[in-house]
């Protein structure tokens, strides 16, 4: 098991420290010689290698970037004299092995990774680490002259410490029984995943968690916690896919991991600036993307670096350059977070929870942060600072939206109450008065509006009719309402005219106001038809489609000083009267359109609920009440 | 959506040589409006005594935004030592202010120019 190529390492920064140090020690028990170029006469056992370098220390140097590539290991090693059954290799490759590989055992080749060229197929990591042995090919005690033909991809000479194997991660091979060797190999990979589940699992638990953002979402609507839940999912996904892919658990060619890395790689980083910008509601502007830019380039850079077979300039820039713009998008992320700590100075603990991947990863470049070891377990800040912003966002958004959820529901069980207390002033069924014929219709809006009416007797046997609307919404609009039903009906027991009544109801409420108001209009009709009307602000009703003219007072609860005059008329029968609240004129089409008095005059003569319904059919912006009388003397109707 | 109130002030002189201050209105008026508009009103120097309001690029008006036009009315009516006229608002909200009350207190004009004219 080894990482393949040190500047994909460099793109999370975590995965080499774990897996490298569940290397075992190295079991070779001759001197590593090496040579570059190629020539198939070094498989040969017979062929002297004594003038190669000696690689005792575990250092061999990558090849140059512009040449072939290719780099020959050898080793002689002696085969255990006392061994029954077949026979193995089993080769140890630290970080850095080669992309493709042929392996020759006293000049036979025994396995193949990968493709060499002329048909190169570079592997992300060489399988499988352990060959059978051609019976015969090494006898008991005899010796194996083991020769590597391995073939560097062109970004991989590159590598930032110019070794193919980097000490302390020493290229290794073994010769024993065949079975020994693959019950040792299944082991150390075994052990190798248990000391990473540390690792693996809180970025597993991450993508779950990220999966129930998505479903929290549909539930709360909340488009920050789908954001979010597809930066867990695209940003920890991509971490367990590079933990698994690079631990040899999926066999895979670099061409083929290309097509699954450059979107996550992209998305993932991506997709944590979208977050920031959106929950902390930053202009969209040059930063954002430019960061985004830098992302596509650099995602770019490395599909060009990585999926190149043949050195070029263009290889050459592309791999110099990749990490520069993820090291762009990290500077820009974290002035935008400064910006919001210091500058804006909201969602501060949300902000910095969001910083510490992206801090370590500038730090990273600039001091080479060592890595971080916990006994047995090896990471990298990264790695830890993604995972710890990882949870506490999770854990901060949850908190927002578990308030915002109670808010609501607090504003959910208000609407209801409200609802409940409009619903006493709107009463749709009106008492009987013999010779008026009565209908109602009431549209509540969206919101709780303040509209009543009511219809009671006067002694005398007159009746009145009142219809207002409490500016406001809400239950304080309901109750003022509410306030104003239970003086009318104390009121109404008196034996009061229109003015007085509103003059006595503008005391009262004057008294207490806060700085809202209320539009009445009060009618008393007697049994004659005599119709006596005083109004305090509201809309004046409409006789047989025509308003009428009536002088109005303040709406009540403004001042005590207002005057409310009275203006008289005759119904005659058949006559009708239409009350209003202004939910019917100031209908709202979605162009900003009133339905206005023009068209409200024109409908004035229809019955209250094709009044109502055809405001409503224009944009209702506020509740919409309407009440009509048709006086019709000597009959017994009600609504 | 309602849009938010914004507020400017100027002077003119009418043909007489006396100054009026103009209250410009901008947006929609609602409860939103009240700080904004009070603010401006109380902003006006005690030597002013001529105060027009100009509503001609007001879209819309609420109940609330008329409950606030209504105190800033009164408080000039008590005062006693100042006049507000209004004008620039639509067919519409004239018939309003008119069903409220507020032409009782405040002289309504259809535009500008009218205003002046009749200061």
């Amino acid at each position: 098991m080894r990482k393949p190529a040190p500047f994909l390492l460099l793109t999370v920064g975590i995965f080499a420290p774990q897996i490298l140090h569940a290397q075992s020690a190295p079991e070779s028990q001759s001197v590593i010689r090496y040579h570059y170029g190629d020539n198939p006469a070094w498989s040969a056992p017979s062929f002297d290698d004594s003038s190669w370098p000696d690689a005792a220390d575990g250092e061999i140097p990558a090849p140059p970037f512009y040449s072939d590539g290719f780099v020959w290991v050898r080793v002689h090693l002696r085969a255990p004299a006392e061994a029954g059954g077949t026979l193995g290799l089993r080769q140890k490759y630290p970080e850095n092995a080669p992309s493709a590989e042929e392996l020759y055992v006293n000049g036979v080749m025994i396995g193949q990774s990968g493709g060499t060229p002329p048909r190169p197929v570079a592997e992300i990591v060489l399988q499988p680490s352990v060959f059978a042995l051609p019976t015969g090919l090494v006898g008991r005690g005899g010796v194996a002259v083991v020769a590597m033909r391995g073939w560097e991809q062109p970004s991989h000479r590159l590598r930032r410490d110019e070794l193919l194997f980097a000490p302390g991660e020493r290229l290794s091979f073994a010769v024993d029984r065949l079975s020994v060797l693959a019950t040792a190999a299944q082991n150390e990979q075994l052990v190798t995943l248990a000391k990473q589940l540390p690792i693996l699992l809180p970025q597993f638990v991450l993508v779950l968690i990220g999966f129930a953002l998505l479903v929290l979402w549909r539930w709360w609507k909340r488009r920050e916690l789908a954001m979010f839940g597809i930066v867990l999912l695209s940003g920890n996904g991509y971490l367990l896919f590079m933990l698994i892919s690079l631990a040899g658990f999926v066999p895979l060619s670099v061409h083929q991991w290309l097509l699954l890395w450059a979107l996550p790689q992209f998305l993932s980083p991506a997709m944590w600036v979208l977050f920031f910008w959106t929950v902390m509601t930053l202009p969209d502007h040059f930063w954002k993307r430019t960061a985004i830019g830098s992302l596509v380039a650099s995602v770019a850079f490395g599909c060009v670096a990585l999926w190149a077979c043949e050195p070029s300039p263009l290889v050459a820039f592309c791999f110099r350059k990749y990490v520069w713009g993820f090291h762009l998008m990290s500077s820009i992320y974290l002035c935008a977070v400064a910006w919001q700590v210091l500058a804006r100075r909201n969602n501060r603990l949300l902000a910095i929870a969001m910083c510490p991947a992206s801090l370590f990863d500038l730090l990273g470049s600039v001091i080479r942060l060592p890595p971080v070891r916990l006994g047995f377990l090896t990471t990298s800040y990264f790695a830890i600072g993604l995972t710890v912003s990882g949870f506490a966002v999770v854990v901060l958004l949850l908190q927002r939206t578990w308030q915002d959820w109670q808010e609501s529901n607090g504003l959910r069980i208000e609407f209801a109450a409200a609802r409940e207390v409009q619903q006493q002033l709107v009463p749709l069924a009106l008492p009987k008065v013999p010779g008026m014929r009565f209908e109602a219709a009431y549209l509540p809006a969206a919101e709780v509006g303040g509209d009543f009416y009511q219809l009671l007797p006067q002694p005398g046997g007159s009746h009145l009719v009142v219809i207002g609307d409490v500016s406001g919404k809400g239950l304080k609009a309901a109750m003022t309402g509410s306030v104003v039903l239970g003086a009318l009906r104390s009121l109404s027991q008196e034996d009061l005219s229109p003015s007085q009544i509103l003059t006595r109801l503008n005391d009262q409420l004057t008294a207490s106001s806060d700085g809202g108001f209320i539009t009445c209009l009060a009618a008393r009709i007697a049994a004659d038809g005599t119709l006596t009307l005083a109004n305090a602000g509201h809309l004046a009703p409409y006789r047989n489609g025509e308003e009428v003219p009536l002088d109005s007072g303040l709406p009540l609860g403004v001042t005590g000083e207002t005057i409310y005059l009275e203006s008289t008329l005759h119904l005659g029968p058949g006559d009708t009267l239409t009350f209003l609240s202004d939910g019917v004129v100031e209908a709202q089409s979605p162009s900003g359109e009133l339905f206005g008095f023009d068209r409200t005059t024109a409908i004035s003569t229809q019955s209250a609920e094709e009044i109502a319904q055809a405001a409503q059919a224009f944009g209702p912006q506020d509740d919409i009440t309407v009440l009509t009388l048709q006086f019709a003397p000597g009959e017994v109707i009600h609504a | 959506m309602q849009a938010v109130t914004t507020v400017n002030e100027r002077t003119v002189s009418t043909t007489s040589g006396e100054s009026i201050t103009l209250i410009c209105l901008r947006g929609d008026i609602s409860s939103a409006s009240k700080d904004v508009l009070l603010n401006a009103y109380h902003r006006l120097g005690n030597t002013v005594s001529r105060v027009l309001l100009d509503f001609t690029a007001v879209d819309y008006i609420n109940s609330s935004g008329i409950a606030i036009i209504i105190q800033m009315l009164l408080e000039a009516g008590k005062a006693g030592t100042r006049t507000v006229g209004i004008f620039g608002l639509s067919p519409h909200f004239q018939k309003v202010f008119t069903m409220v009350g507020i032409s009782k207190y405040a002289s309504l004009h259809k535009d500008e120019a009218a205003a002046l004219a009749a200061a």
